[in-house]
């Protein structure tokens, strides 16, 4: 009797999909020709534009703010841990990995700028006055985020 | 393009984790301050923490 096992390779791809920035094996070589930094300058801008244009006539500035920094916080944690990934591969070139953690450092300290701005106006006495100071701090560093990466690239 | 739209093409990028923030993140409309703390905690990660190995964690 003749005992056959089929050995089916594990399927890698949906791992990938879900974990890295890339998508594909076949875009993952994007990153070997300097192109990752474009990738992200791109999500992040799409993911600014199109919040603001979803969220612009139909909620408040408050919750416009909140979407847009949201979504940009979640999309560049989704690229962070694929990027991750591909480090740990040994996939990422040194200058890449400088070049991604020098990005990701002045987006992290632009978060923090727009923390302190949100958390002052959340918590101060003097309520919308403050309030709309610290939306206009978090909309600029949205924009110098993005003007950041942008120099980046180029 | 709406919200559905780029909800769904985060959960094929980056997985449900990513999709179901972005979701949450559209189910609110007068944000308190803990829910914009859980928007900026996810920017504390260091890039040191995305990077390191297993057997650094």
């Amino acid at each position: 009797m003749v005992c056959a096992i089929s050995i089916k390779p594990m399927n890698t791809n949906s791992f990938r999909r879900y974990h890295t920035l890339f998508g594909s094996v076949a875009v993952a070589g994007n990153v070997e020709s300097g192109r990752l930094l474009w990738r992200l300058t791109a999500m992040v801008v799409s993911a600014i534009m199109v919040s603001a244009l979803l969220c612009g006539g139909c909620a408040s500035r408050e919750t416009t703010a909140y979407r847009t920094l949201g979504v940009t916080a979640n999309l560049v944690d989704g690229a962070m841990n694929g990027w991750g990934d591909w480090v740990r591969a040994g996939r990422a070139t040194t200058s890449e990995q400088a070049a991604v953690r020098y990005a990701y450092e002045r987006y992290q300290t632009t978060m923090a700028v727009a923390h302190k701005a949100v958390v002052a106006a959340k918590t101060a006495p003097a309520g919308t006055d403050t309030l709309a100071t610290a939306l206009k701090v978090v909309e600029s560093n949205q924009a110098s985020l993005v003007n950041l990466i942008g120099k980046l690239v180029k | 393009m709406n919200t559905a739209i780029i909800i769904a093409q985060a959960l094929l990028k980056y997985g449900p984790a990513v999709a179901r923030g972005i979701a949450e993140l559209f189910q609110k409309t007068d944000p308190t301050l803990a829910d914009w703390e859980k928007v900026f905690v996810l920017a504390e990660k260091s890039y040191d923490d995305y990077v390191k190995t297993p057997e650094d964690k």
